[in-house]
């Protein structure tokens, strides 16, 4: 597994798609600081910023851009014709699949880095405030892990996504579910209940501003978590290419073997 | 052109993604139907905010990015499947096509849009025995609001059919417009809300936000009659998004003629 892993990292140097997450990463982090000026009577200091980006992160950008990274990886060993190849070595498709999404987590872990070394250059040099070592290490903290749990929390859409050709409508789905969760994470229990939005509760920022951490709602959070994961665990256990089969179904019907 | 329009549809029916849109629209009333039933809200309110978060919030987030997916699939198709060299044969000019599947995109949208809308209403009805208060007028803001910011995401659908790039990149380009376009409104929104400082005071790079096509529809649609600084006539936004439709649908119609040539 360890090889498979590696060589899916190596595979991804050739491809655009490598740039998908720190990409999201960088945005995040200039979006809340665009919020940040904002004259609304609230004082913009480091933890607010940093519990703005990995909100925005988690919720809006993450689960899109996982999906299409995921898809369009295991899409690529479709129209390159390699996956027909793979599967002779012989490596079972779940064990690809299982490689691939080890590789996302490892590359999202890496990107989460880059999200804050790129929140520690910014925010400090733009004039906001508030930043102290315990503070800078709680950041780092608080984004690998809100990320991570993001990422395991979308493993069964994931798992379930890459059977399939296409990118787009899987996409489509992560994207409504991590922006709807955002807008209506107002209300404390439903930011809880949704698996994805869960992991931005973890950490607990000064009072009254930046994150929500309630511990009395961590069991259920957990119970979110543990169930998408699961679910995800199952998807890949019975994953198999779906396009093949259907591809197979089409030859049957015109009478070639 | 209606029966250009109907061969777009048909075209749908190859792919699950009227399906998706379905379920993804059906996410509106289950995440307040999970409030209700966390007891977290009360029934009778937690449709009616959701709604409200749908055209408020929602609808600047999701709709852009639609936008561009169905761009995407719309557009690209003909080229991936090599069509358009005989659906120029037949003959079927590059105007109307691109025109028909703009029309298509913009129906679409706006049955997602419907959907969600009919969703909550629904959900309101069967799960908490409630029929919203001023549910026509919300259905009609809601679908209105649908319309302008499908509207407002052309620029988005010129940027998919000019740069012609792969489906990766169009999703992507969506991805960025629709979190821009849906902070942009969130922040006009927030601001709107609170100090009530005039816009003529913000920094420059603030002021610019609240010109874009997202931005003057929250402030038509959510302070035109409170008479805030803020506030744009309707017949502004109007005069803008006809402007702004033509000039965009004129470009995607002249960057679809480049595709053959």
């Amino acid at each position: 597994m360890g090889n498979l892993v590696w060589a899916e990292l190596k595979k991804n140097r050739r491809n655009l798609w490598l740039a998908v997450l720190p990409l999201a990463m960088a945005l995040a982090v200039a979006d809340s600081r665009y919020v940040a000026t904002a004259r609304d009577g609230v004082t913009y200091d480091w933890p607010l910023v940093v519990s703005n980006t990995i909100f925005l992160a988690a919720t809006y950008l993450l689960p899109a851009c996982l999906t299409l990274q995921l898809t369009q990886s295991m899409q690529a060993e479709r129209d390159n014709r390699t996956l027909p190849c793979l599967l002779v070595l012989p490596m079972s498709f779940r064990r690809l699949l299982a490689g691939k999404l080890l590789a996302e987590g490892i590359w999202l872990a890496a990107a989460s880095v880059l999200e804050w070394l790129i929140a520690l250059a910014v925010f400090p040099c733009t004039g906001i405030p508030g930043l102290s070592p315990a503070g800078a290490a709680t950041a780092l903290a608080a984004m690998l892990s809100a990320n991570l749990w993001t990422y395991l929390a979308l493993l069964p859409l994931l798992a379930l996504a890459a059977q399939w050709p296409g990118s787009g409508t899987a996409a489509l789905v992560a994207f409504f579910w991590g922006a709807l969760g955002g807008l209506l994470s107002n209300r404390s229990l439903f930011l809880h209940l949704n698996p994805l939005s869960a992991g931005t509760a973890l950490w607990r920022w000064e009072a009254g501003r930046g994150l929500f951490f309630d511990s009395s709602r961590l069991g259920l959070s957990l119970s979110g978590l543990a169930v998408a994961v699961a679910l995800g665990v199952l998807a890949v256990a019975a994953a198999r290419d779906r396009a093949s089969v259907r591809h197979r179904g089409k030859r049957r019907r015109h009478g070639r073997p | 052109m209606a029966r250009l329009l109907l061969c777009e549809f048909r075209k749908l029916r190859r792919t699950r993604l009227p399906l998706l849109l379905g379920v993804a629209a059906a996410f509106f009333p289950l995440f307040g139907a999970l409030s209700v039933l966390g007891g977290s809200a009360r029934p009778d309110s937690v449709y009616g905010s959701t709604l409200g978060t749908l055209t408020a919030f929602g609808l600047p987030f999701l709709l852009p990015f639609l936008t561009g997916l169905l761009a995407t699939r719309l557009f690209f198709w003909e080229s991936e499947c090599d069509t358009l060299k005989l659906l120029r044969t037949v003959p079927v000019r590059t105007g109307p096509l691109a025109v028909a599947k703009l029309g298509a995109l913009l129906l679409l949208n706006l049955a997602v849009t419907a959907l969600a809308t009919l969703g909550c209403l629904l959900a309101a009805l069967g799960i908490s025995r409630v029929l919203l208060a001023d549910a026509a007028s919300l259905c009609g803001l809601a679908l209105l609001a649908g319309l302008l910011q499908t509207l407002a995401a052309l620029p988005l659908v010129l940027l998919v059919v000019w740069v012609r790039g792969s489906s990766l990149l169009s999703l992507l380009a969506a991805l960025v417009y629709s979190i821009v376009n849906g902070f942009g409104c969130l922040q006009v929104l927030v601001q709107m809300g609170s100090a009530g400082v005039p816009p003529e005071q913000l920094p420059p790079g603030r002021q610019l936000l609240f010109c874009l096509p997202g931005a003057l529809i929250q402030r038509c649609l959510f302070a035109g009659m409170s008479g805030s600084p803020y506030a744009v006539a309707p017949a502004l936004l109007a005069a803008v998004m006809i402007g702004m439709s033509a000039l965009f649908g004129m470009g995607i119609v002249w960057a679809y003629d480049r595709w053959e040539r």
